[in-house]
């Protein structure tokens, strides 16, 4: 792990494009100002925040108080870093949705950059996995009558993990998620009915969200949009509690 | 440092086989030659792999190397090797170069990733019960025992070694004598494991210069699964399963 107080954009510059650290977690502290040109523009002026920059592109800057970020892109863009004069530039561009975001530092507090090791979280997608195959081979456990007829359906905001239609040939599309949704889920869902009305001009379509356990929270939002949900919890095949660890066996 | 191989179909079905556990491993280049020790994400099954110097045709190394890589990365470019495989580090920079010396020249960059690992250790047991057999055996009795359930049983019982699954009404047992297997230290021994992970293994088989399997067994215990070749090792070991008999 590499961490270094107040560097200079150079220095930072320097540390962030050192070797290996395209697989760093990259967390800075300082006062920044964000620019974000998308499906909206918005200007955020400089105060001081945390920027976080993961392995798979996804950028999120924090302000001192709230749970969500203040703005953020997804994974899959290539942070591109400059030291331009006494300012330290990020730049984050989806050039497939032509969103563009740009974070400069006037002053960097603190930079850190580290090779996270988490093997937990690979489990655990299997399990996503798990209930988006479940739903496939038991279209019932979302309603009787209903067919699914693709799995990962592209759009242009994403990919959606169930697309079909139900008993009355309606087309309906479901959103699974493993964890517990938060009100972008409620987001992602809105973005996809977008797109499909867009795209087939066709204005009826269900809208699913998916998951083993809804907040309240998420369930009146899904319902003031006229969406629905669905709690599913699945129990895996073979108890998992059968299967030992190879660590019993080994001595520290 | 620089290792020339034309035992390159070895190799890559080697890998092939570490990389259904796990994605990126630590693959450390001594004075001995190579080896890797890999844990698989669910820590349920760990693989140690060694090869020694003498299995290539050509081993320089000024000093010992640990190189992190993605493991399917590098068997995507093995299966492109042709005729002579050449790999080398990139002079000052984090990178993997891997040659195919053929009539065609092909050079293959790889990025060498930053290591989180920790250091694995192999499971500590004196195992009793030791079965040496052909590997295409041991590779059929689990292709039979996965037609049927989730998890194998595997026994030593008097003079024989069984494997068997069930599920729902549907039973099936495989019976191997000692006088069919290579060696035999037998021990009554019994251990339940998921069929998943030993359907992994038992592809090993299919690597001609690797056809002898050892197991080692106990009640209860990891299963130790061994298979040796020409100045070539790879040795598993997958936690057992607890199952209401």
């Amino acid at each position: 792990m590499l961490s270094e107080s107040s560097p200079s954009p150079q220095r930072a510059l320097e540390l962030v494009y050192g070797s290996g650290s395209s697989r760093s977690m990259i967390l800075i502290l300082g006062e920044c100002s964000v620019s974000y040109q998308g499906r909206a523009k918005s200007f955020l002026d400089f105060g001081e925040r945390l920027v976080i920059v993961k392995k798979d592109g996804a950028v999120l800057v924090h302000q001192g108080a709230s749970r969500e970020p203040v703005n953020w892109q997804p994974p899959g863009t290539r942070p591109i870093y400059q030291a331009a004069g006494e300012l330290f530039v990020i730049r984050a561009e989806r050039t497939k949705a032509r969103e563009y975001m740009k974070i400069e530092f006037r002053r960097i507090d603190l930079l850190t950059l580290k090779v996270l090791s988490d093997k937990a979280q690979l489990q655990l997608a299997g399990m996503e996995e798990d209930l988006v195959n479940a739903i496939v081979e038991n279209p019932s456990l979302i309603e009787e009558g209903m067919r699914i007829a693709e799995k990962e359906h592209r759009t242009e905001s994403g990919s959606v993990d169930i697309f079909g239609r139900d008993h009355a040939g309606i087309p309906v599309i479901v959103e699974v998620k493993r964890g517990n949704p938060t009100l972008s889920a409620v987001y992602q869902l809105e973005s996809y009915v977008a797109d499909f009305r867009r795209k087939n001009r066709e204005v009826n379509i269900r809208a699913f969200l998916v998951a083993p356990r809804i907040p309240l929270m998420v369930k009146n939002m899904l319902r003031e949009r006229g969406f629905e949900h669905r709690e599913i919890t699945l129990r895996p095949e073979f108890s998992e509690d059968n299967q030992s660890k190879l660590a019993e066996w080994v001595s520290t | 440092m620089q290792l020339k191989s034309t035992q390159i179909e070895q190799l890559t079905k080697v890998f092939e086989t570490i990389v259904n556990l796990v994605d990126e491993v630590t693959l450390k280049v001594e004075p001995e030659g190579i080896s890797i020790r890999a844990m698989d994400p669910a820590h349920v099954a760990l693989v140690d792999f060694e090869m020694k110097k003498e299995a290539f045709d050509e081993y320089k190394l000024e000093e010992p190397v640990e190189l992190t890589v993605d493991l399917k990365t590098v068997v995507n470019v093995l299966k492109r090797v042709e005729q002579e495989l050449v790999i080398k580090l990139k002079e000052g920079e984090n990178v993997l170069v891997i040659l195919s010396e053929g009539a065609v020249k092909k050079r293959f960059n790889i990025p060498l990733i930053e290591s989180a690992e920790e250091s694995l250790k192999i499971p500590g047991i004196e195992f009793e019960t030791v079965v040496e057999l052909d590997s295409s055996l041991f590779k059929n009795a689990i292709a039979d025992t996965s037609i049927i359930g989730d998890y194998a049983t595997v026994k030593v019982e008097g003079d024989a070694l069984f494997f068997s699954s069930k599920s729902d009404e549907n039973v099936v047992e495989i019976r191997i004598d000692k006088e069919n297997c290579i060696s035999f230290k037998k021990n009554d021994a019994k251990s339940h494991f998921s069929l998943e992970y030993l359907k992994d293994m038992a592809k090993v088989a299919d690597i001609k210069t690797l056809n002898k399997a050892k197991l080692s067994l106990g009640n209860d215990l990891p299963l130790r699964l061994e298979f040796e070749g020409d100045y070539t090792r790879l040795l598993f070991f997958l936690a057992p399963r607890v199952e209401a008999d």
